[in-house]
């Protein structure tokens, strides 16, 4: 049997009549109708940039995989290695959630960008290196650039230009 | 290209001027961004293993097949890649990131380096993403 159902149609089944189902002794069918909808219910619940977090991680995987070898860009780069890709994946949980996916880009020193580009006067960019973050941004006429040391919570200045210009709900 | 064109390019005797385009190959994908058909400012990073320069070619007066055949010729032998794209961008673009223009002319007369970058790297990131705000992505046409 399949059934067409949107997220909102779950959240109001759950809402409306869903509890009362078990407790009102319904068939096994239904029981394992429930059941399907309580996971489905669960998943829903789970802030959606989950996923757009491990994409991210995916994402930095593929790219040491692809370039783990000098010269990769043509140029006597470095190779990204276990420890760069270990650096980005933490940079990447330390995101806030509802920003836009950034782009990720090798660097020739060995390590990822993440870039946010709306347009040419609109782009964000941060390097993850092993010992410190570097930044560098073009905001409409504002230009800025600057470093510092990946820790436990995000650079308060990258972290706002990512709030400020490059989230939904701004 | 023709013969005509690599015997007479006397390119070498012309002072170098802001106005005139330089170009910068590219041999991967991820250095091309296919939603804005512009090059990531990533390529334009200075090599720090290079001497901390930025490798280009002066393109004045070349025709397509010419700007090609320098990067086959000069550039593909040491990156062991294939040139997929190049990055055209004004020399005024380095002369306003105050640059050094190095038109040393070394593995060929039309090359010219790009020195004297930042030692502070978020300079240089910033740098790079002006100059390629500046350029023009050309893919190659196998």
């Amino acid at each position: 049997m399949s059934l067409a159902v949107s997220h909102s149609d779950i959240l109001d089944w759950r809402s409306s009549w869903g509890h009362s189902i078990t407790s009102s002794g319904a068939g096994e069918e239904f029981k394992v109708l429930q059941k399907e909808l309580d996971s489905l219910y669960e998943h829903l619940q789970q802030p959606v940039t989950l996923g757009f977090h491990q994409q991210l991680e995916n994402r930095i995987e593929e790219l040491k995989l692809k370039y783990n070898y000098s010269g990769w860009d043509g140029y006597d780069s470095e190779p990204i290695d276990d420890v760069s890709a270990e650096v980005a994946k933490h940079f990447v949980r330390l995101l806030p959630d509802n920003i836009i996916e950034p782009d990720l880009v090798p660097e020739s020193g060995g390590i990822i960008s993440f870039d946010w580009n709306l347009s040419n006067n609109y782009i964000f960019s941060v390097s993850v290196q092993k010992d410190e973050i570097v930044y560098a941004g073009i905001i409409g006429r504002e230009k800025f650039h600057g470093t510092f040391i990946l820790g436990k919570k995000l650079n308060e200045k990258v972290e706002r230009v990512l709030i400020e210009y490059f989230s939904f709900t701004h | 290209m023709s013969i005509f064109h690599l015997l007479t390019d006397r390119f070498s005797k012309l002072p170098v001027r802001d106005e005139e385009p330089l170009t910068h190959y590219i041999f991967v994908d991820e250095h091309i961004n296919k939603t804005t058909h512009k090059a990531k400012h990533q390529l334009f990073k200075p090599r720090k293993n290079k001497g901390n320069d930025l490798s280009t070619f002066r393109i004045i007066n070349c025709v397509e097949s010419y700007i090609w055949y320098l990067s086959k010729r000069y550039v593909e032998p040491f990156s062991k890649k294939k040139t997929i794209a190049r990055a055209d961008f004004p020399l005024a673009a380095a002369k306003k990131a105050q640059l050094k223009i190095n038109p040393d002319g070394n593995p060929h007369k039309r090359h010219l380096n790009l020195e004297n970058w930042p030692t502070d790297s978020s300079a240089c990131k910033l740098i790079s993403m002006e100059i390629a705000n500046a350029s023009n992505l050309i893919l190659k046409n196998e």
